[in-house]
């Protein structure tokens, strides 16, 4: 018989089980890695072969073009790395097996974080590509605020990751939570945004909403930052009562977006830890 | 005496209205092997739950004790107890290979990194899914997945092994496998708790056993106490040649009057109405005797003696199995509740 | 049916083969009728960092001139050694122009821009000057963001963004130098044009038009030494000879010297250098580009993901053998 220390709170098994879930999403990351490459490929060198595609001024607007999808691809990627997190132990019954081997608490850790660094790498990779393609238009150095912009993707990722695993913490299969976090994420918060300026305008900023403030990852490309950070669009012809003007945010500040994501982060947590300690196989 | 490694003190778990585990008490020592019938829904998922920490039980408390420490309750430990080995209902694996997963669990586990693949290797031969190594579990076969099952338990060489229904979905040459397994567990010393309704298997292995329905323990102790408790004691006897089929009545009558200081006379009528019965398919002659060993002996004496000139006996056996069915429909049949439904159909399949 | 198998891999890999085959046949074949009639662009969007390497003052003002630097030619710092300029292509279209448009564009300096819009008063406008002198041009209209000469870093924006003409056919360069000329003579003919609008027109020779054009990122088409021969045939140039890829100015100040431009395989500037009549390196401005860092990294990144692929397989295939 071994000589177990066996209540010792140890980091080995979370490190353990990090390794065991890249391994297990192996063939997840193989796919958004190639679409994160084919969307850098597309947006960054495929656009660039057309002469009459003007390049931007700068290597700051360059990367701001080439950013236009990291949200969606933020977006798809966090739900459907992260739905399976908690309910599948649940909805496959996999924690009949796990859950005596390993606390739980750590189980679901070391699954988060194995799935947070391959979503992190994607976006990595997508940042390095699209970094190296804007040296190779523009040369060095590389503009500062891209890394800037890859703290806000990843901050931004953490939040969207804490959403839905708050999903998972209480939904009972993996295919309803990535549906039904894609259809709030994609859909919901930006129909609520859109109604709440209509309503609004200027005097309530859309805060609540994670994919606004993620907004930031591309707006902190901007020099200078958006200021004033709400405009008025018109569309269709002025004059003659035509022409339709509405209201729209651009961007948070930083420091409220910095915040207000660390905020969601740790309320949606803490919200799923409760509800996970709650839910019995 | 041996120590108690798990303990249950009036534990109890209720799902709603409907109390699946009532009030159960229950002493498991060390290097025993504990079997847990009762019908489906009996509890007895339930109660391995509860002692895997994946349910919460409502009232009572699980005690163990693991390296010779004092009895700790379970809810006060904070980390899972890597002594004990778990196989819980039917094993669903995340989709990776064989070795891929026993890696992983003996690593979380913290067995030692250097004798994993040892391991690995060692209980795989022994399952005949050595081939399968490196194949993803979604290809493998319900008897394999449920040997894959058994592994993953005892991969950490647990010294407590907990299993429920580990026989189901396998064929019979990998349960006659498993049963072998478990007796050379046994034989390592090792504490076994088996949740079951396979009484033939159960029977075979297990030293004692918890007859648990609608929640509660009925009886708990050996096959041939419990029986005895019951006064079913059974003795089989299995002849050369059929007999006469005119002269069964008289013969029996015979046996029941030469064999009366050995044979039970109080058994009751519902079991059978003279103490010695014949079965023509099975050219089996059945006695129900008073349970002492010694009756035993004298019961073949006189077989042999005094009536070799009705039969041959070929075979004398008192038979588990079917002993623990009668003690186990009596004992369910006893502790019905009034008014409550019947036993599932698959109670008895071994 | 394993041989019916057979023939058809024989059969496809046949026609990829002639496929391949009937693809570099006719790349090849559009490259000599490309060379033989026709000049290409071979443009590529990107940066060229300019620097200056050489910068020999005293030299400068004893041969070039003692009252213009390097400033008056380049801009910005061009008169401090280590002195660095920027210049990124940002996209190009091949389109057909007029003579108004091509004259505003390269031939009358900036600053004589004005002229030519106060001269549409007088019936010279856009359409008129256009319909005096109906050739038509086929160029490519190359927008570049440029970033002056400074010995300090670069501000993130550049400071304009100007366009580059280039003319398909070098020989375009003499058709529009003479309709040019030919509107300067009748502009001055003509009295109903001020007299001080006049004066502030004047001809342009050869050697002057390609000196300006060479100072403001003139660029060249593929095949780059074909090109600026002709064109300096074309032009009938004085001082001015195309030697490979270069076009060599033979100045004189205070006394000769020779301003040197290089154009790369693509046609744009690589370096220019400004000798002494000894042959004295004056001064001297260089190219980097970085394309061969961003490949290099490419190369970098793409073998170790191939090497992690290539051992994650064989330990894959390893493990599933044993």
């Amino acid at each position: 018989m071994r000589n177990n220390n066996e209540y010792g709170i140890g980091l080995k098994p979370i490190f353990d089980t990090v390794i065991f879930e890249i391994k297990k999403q192996r063939k997840k990351f193989y796919f958004f890695l190639g679409v994160a490459i084919l969307i850098v490929f597309l947006v960054g060198y495929l656009l660039q072969l057309f002469p009459g595609y003007l390049l931007p001024d700068t290597q700051a607007g360059y990367f701001s073009g080439g950013l236009t999808f990291i949200e969606f691809l933020t977006l798809f990627s966090a739900c459907l790395f992260f739905s399976g997190i908690i309910c599948s132990e649940f909805d496959k019954k996999t924690g009949f097996i796990v859950f005596p081997k390993i606390n739980k608490y750590k189980l679901i850790l070391g699954k988060y974080l194995g799935n947070l660094i391959l979503v992190v790498f994607i976006m990595a990779i997508y940042y390095f590509l699209l970094g190296l393609l804007g040296f190779f238009y523009y040369g060095g150095p590389i503009n500062i605020r891209i890394f800037y912009s890859f703290g806000f993707a990843v901050l931004y990722v953490i939040a969207l990751s804490s959403f839905v695993t708050l999903f998972s913490s209480f939904m009972k299969s993996v295919n309803v939570t990535i549906i039904s976090t894609l259809l709030i994420l994609l859909i919901g918060f930006t129909i609520a945004d859109q109604i709440v300026t209509l309503i609004f305008a200027d005097s309530f900023e859309p805060l609540y909403s994670i994919v606004y403030l993620g907004g930031l990852i591309t707006s902190v490309l901007q020099n200078p930052f958006p200021d004033p950070r709400y405009a008025e669009v018109t569309m269709g012809p002025p004059g003659m009562g035509g022409g339709f003007t509405f209201g729209q945010w651009i961007t948070p500040s930083i420091e409220m977006g910095i915040i207000l994501l660390l905020v969601y982060i740790v309320v949606f947590f803490v919200l799923a830890a409760v509800l996970f300690k709650r839910r019995q196989l | 005496m041996s120590e108690i490694v798990i303990k249950l003190e009036n534990l109890t778990k209720r799902f709603g209205n409907f109390t699946a585990v009532d009030n159960i008490d229950l002493e498991v020592c060390r290097g025993e092997t504990i079997g847990l019938v009762g019908p489906n829904g009996a509890g007895k998922t339930t109660t391995i739950k509860m002692i895997a920490k994946i349910l919460r039980p409502n009232s009572g408390r699980i005690l163990i004790r693991t390296n010779h420490s004092e009895l700790l309750d379970l809810q006060n430990v904070s980390s899972t107890i890597s002594q004990m080995g778990f196989l819980i209902d039917i094993p669903n694996f995340y989709n990776m290979t064989a070795f891929q997963l026993l890696k992983y669990f003996a690593k979380i586990q913290k067995y030692p990194k250097d004798q994993t693949e040892a391991r690995i290797n060692e209980l795989l031969i022994r399952f005949k899914l050595t081939e399968w190594k490196h194949e993803k579990v979604k290809n493998f076969s319900k008897g394999m997945t449920q040997k894959l099952g058994i592994i993953q338990a005892i991969i950490h060489d647990p010294d407590i092994i907990i299993l429920d229904e580990p026989q189901t979905g396998l064929d019979p040459l990998a349960r006659i496998e498993i049963r072998k397994y478990i007796r050379d567990l046994q034989s390592q010393g090792k504490t076994i708790f088996v949740a079951s309704h396979m009484l033939y298997e159960i029977s075979e292995v297990c030293d004692k056993i918890a007859l648990i329905n609608y929640g509660k323990i009925i009886g708990f102790d050996t096959v041939e106490n419990l029986a005895k408790s019951l006064k079913i004691n059974v003795l089989n006897c299995i002849l050369l040649k059929p007999l006469n089929t005119s002269d069964i009545d008289s013969l029996l009558n015979r046996l029941s009057k030469t064999l009366s200081p050995y044979l039970d006379q109080n058994l009751e009528t519902r079991i059978s109405k003279i103490p010695v019965r014949y079965k023509p398919e099975k050219q089996e002659l059945k006695f129900y005797f008073d349970g002492k060993s010694e009756s035993r002996g004298e019961i073949l004496k006189i077989l042999i003696k005094d009536f070799e000139s009705d039969f041959t006996v070929i075979a004398f056996t008192q038979p588990k199995t079917s002993q623990l069915e009668m003690v186990y429909s009596q004992m369910v049949k006893n502790n019905e509740p009034e008014g409550k439904r019947k036993l599932n159909g698959d109670v008895f399949k071994n | 049916m394993l041989e019916n198998r057979k023939n058809w891999k024989n059969i496809l890999i046949t026609l990829l083969l002639l496929s391949l085959l009937g693809i570099s046949f006719l790349n090849v074949m559009s490259l000599g009728l490309a060379q033989s009639n026709n000049y290409d662009l071979k443009l590529t969007k990107g940066t060229t960092i300019f620097s200056v390497e050489t910068y020999d003052e005293d030299a400068w003002f004893n041969t070039v001139s003692n009252s213009l630097n390097p400033s008056h030619w380049f801009g910005g710092d061009a008169n401090i050694t280590g002195a660095q300029s920027k210049i990124t292509i940002k996209g190009w279209s091949y389109t057909e122009w007029g003579t108004f448009n091509v004259i505003s564009s390269i031939v009358l300096p900036q600053e004589q821009l004005l002229i030519l819009y106060a001269l549409a008063d007088y019936g010279y406008n856009n359409t008129e000057i256009n319909e005096y002198y109906p050739n038509t041009y086929w160029l490519w209209n190359s927008l570049q963001a440029i970033w002056p000469f400074t010995s300090n870093n670069f501000d993130e924006k550049p400071n304009t963004t100007e366009q580059n003409i280039i003319l398909k056919d070098p020989e375009d360069y003499r058709k529009i130098l003479d309709d040019y000329n030919k509107l300067v003579a009748q502009i001055k003919n003509d009295s109903a044009v001020p007299l001080p609008i006049k004066n502030q027109i004047s001809n342009i020779t050869a050697d002057d038009l390609l000196w300006k054009l060479a100072l403001n990122t003139f660029a060249a088409a593929e095949p780059v030494g074909n090109y600026l021969l002709t064109v300096t045939d074309a032009l009938e140039t004085e001082n001015i000879t195309a030697s490979s890829c270069s076009l060599i100015f033979n100045r004189t100040g205070l006394n000769n010297y020779t301003v040197e431009f290089a154009y790369g395989d693509r046609g744009t500037l690589t370096s220019v250098i400004v000798k002494d009549q000894i042959d004295n390196t004056i001064y001297y401005i260089t190219s980097i580009n970085s394309e061969w860092i961003f490949y290099m990294i490419l190369a970098i990144a793409v073998a170790a993901s191939i090497g992690i692929i290539v051992v994650l397989t064989l330990r894959s295939r390893k493990i599933k053998r044993a």
